[in-house]
């Protein structure tokens, strides 16, 4: 079977099992702010920024649909612990966030969601915070901080956006987005196994259920016999089992031609 | 319809008992070959082109041919013969008279055989179909079957000639199978 039926097949798969390669429906960008250290001014500013880097992801790629675009948040705080940190209230979204200390950019830090974890990788991941931490450093007041920072991370969402699109990674449809179809699906694997419903190994399963059906489908090939219901043809010339003089083929001679034996024949 | 006569090649009725116009049939072959009845086996190297090893790949082939198309069996005999005719006559007698072995499936009939011979000293191939097989095998496409091994016994080359011959004869018969399965509820 071709590979390109088999990612066909998988897509239908994931259709009807409720799962989807990538994020579901981008939820809107947002400005966390507990100790409302930003101005009003400076906040629309930053949305501004944060809805302008939404807008470029649909803009750079035309096939980027929205279910590969990533969630850019920001959690702006007095001080910065990663302990003292809400939890993330969608941990199966695909979205980023970013953790700065008002006014101690040294103090950056980024948040990936599980899933935008699974495609990059630490050391990628690393190199995002390091880049935007020293972006944010060199601007000059709080506000240029937070939006450097944002505009540091900008280029590098659409790598990101094209790591999902390749389905590098298998994401949770939430179940308030899932089809009854899908839900039953849902319901009735997690019962057996998570994996065929979230992970990539999944894909795996169904790679090796269609891998047997071949060999199957060949191994039935190869047991066919083949009959034939034509009767018998009549006697001739007194012979009991056949009587046709059948082609002779001059292999030697030169003066006998492959075409002339042929004609030879009618 | 019309056949040609194996001993004078003129052109004769198909429902003829014997040739009007050299009197040959069967029953004077048996007088020709002096036997009503020769027992001999499935595969023969009188010639000996063959060796062992080669015999063995070949026993195997003809034991798959059978497998695949349980109503024929495939003899083949490497033989020396003076000249086409001789060739010819033989075969048809062989087809009619042989007793072979190892016949491992008694409900073959003979009518499901299919014969083919070598002369390598004169360089001549024949293949004689049964009277199941003709109907589902042309002359001509016989022919071409034997065409396939057309250049691999100029070099000498026995063995691959023969597979490559029961290859294509293989395939030919399973198109022609397929055919019928698929044409056969359209015209019931």
């Amino acid at each position: 079977m071709k590979p390109c039926c088999m990612i066909d097949l998988w897509a239908i798969l994931c259709l009807v099992l409720g799962v989807a390669t990538a994020s579901p429906v981008s939820i809107a960008s947002r400005v966390e702010d507990p100790e409302s250290l930003i101005a009003t001014a400076q906040r629309e500013q930053i949305e501004q920024q944060l809805l302008t880097m939404e807008r470029l992801q649909h803009t750079e790629s035309s096939d980027i649909t929205p279910l590969q675009s990533i969630d850019v948040r920001l959690w702006v705080g007095r001080t910065m612990d990663l302990s003292d940190l809400p939890a993330a209230p969608d941990p199966t979204g695909t979205w980023l966030q970013v953790c700065l200390a008002w006014g101690n950019p040294h103090l950056l830090e980024l948040r990936w969601s599980t899933n935008l974890r699974q495609v990059v990788s630490e050391r990628y991941r690393k190199v995002c915070r390091d880049h935007a931490q020293q972006d944010a450093i060199m601007a000059k007041d709080e506000l240029s901080q937070v939006l450097a920072a944002l505009r540091s991370l900008q280029p590098r969402l659409f790598w990101m956006q094209t790591l999902l699109k390749n389905g590098d990674i298998i994401v949770e449809v939430p179940p308030e987005k899932m089809s009854p179809l899908a839900l039953m699906a849902r319901q009735f694997f997690a019962g057996t196994t998570s994996v065929v419903i979230v992970h990539r190994q999944a894909s795996l399963i169904y790679v090796a259920v269609l891998l047997l059906l071949c060999l199957l489908m060949r191994w039935l090939i190869l047991q066919r016999r083949y009959w034939f219901s034509a009767p018998a043809a009549e006697s001739r010339l007194a012979a009991e089992h056949g009587a046709a003089l059948g082609p002779v083929l001059h292999f030697g001679a030169s003066r006998h031609s492959l075409q002339r034996q042929r004609e030879k024949l009618e | 319809m019309c056949l040609r006569c194996p001993n004078c090649y003129l052109k004769i009725h198909a429902r003829a008992e014997a040739c009007p116009y050299c009197d040959f049939s069967v029953q004077k072959l048996s007088q020709v070959y002096e036997h009503e009845e020769v027992s001999t086996d499935r595969l023969s190297d009188a010639v000996g082109v063959l060796d062992h090893q080669q015999l063995r790949v070949l026993t195997a082939k003809i034991q798959e041919f059978d497998w695949l198309f349980p109503q024929f069996f495939l003899v083949i005999h490497v033989l020396d013969c003076a000249d086409e005719k001789e060739l010819t006559r033989y075969g048809m007698w062989l087809l009619n008279r042989g007793v072979f072995t190892p016949n491992e499936d008694d409900t073959k009939s003979r009518d499901g055989m299919v014969l083919l011979l070598l002369a390598p000293r004169t360089q001549l191939a024949v293949i004689l179909a049964g009277a199941l097989v003709e109907p589902n095998l042309s002359d001509r496409l016989l022919f071409d079957v034997l065409c396939q091994a057309h250049s691999l016994w100029q070099e000498e080359l026995y063995l691959e000639g023969l597979i490559e011959v029961i290859n294509r004869l293989s395939l030919e018969l399973k198109r022609r199978a397929n055919l019928v399965s698929f044409l056969h509820p359209l015209f019931s």
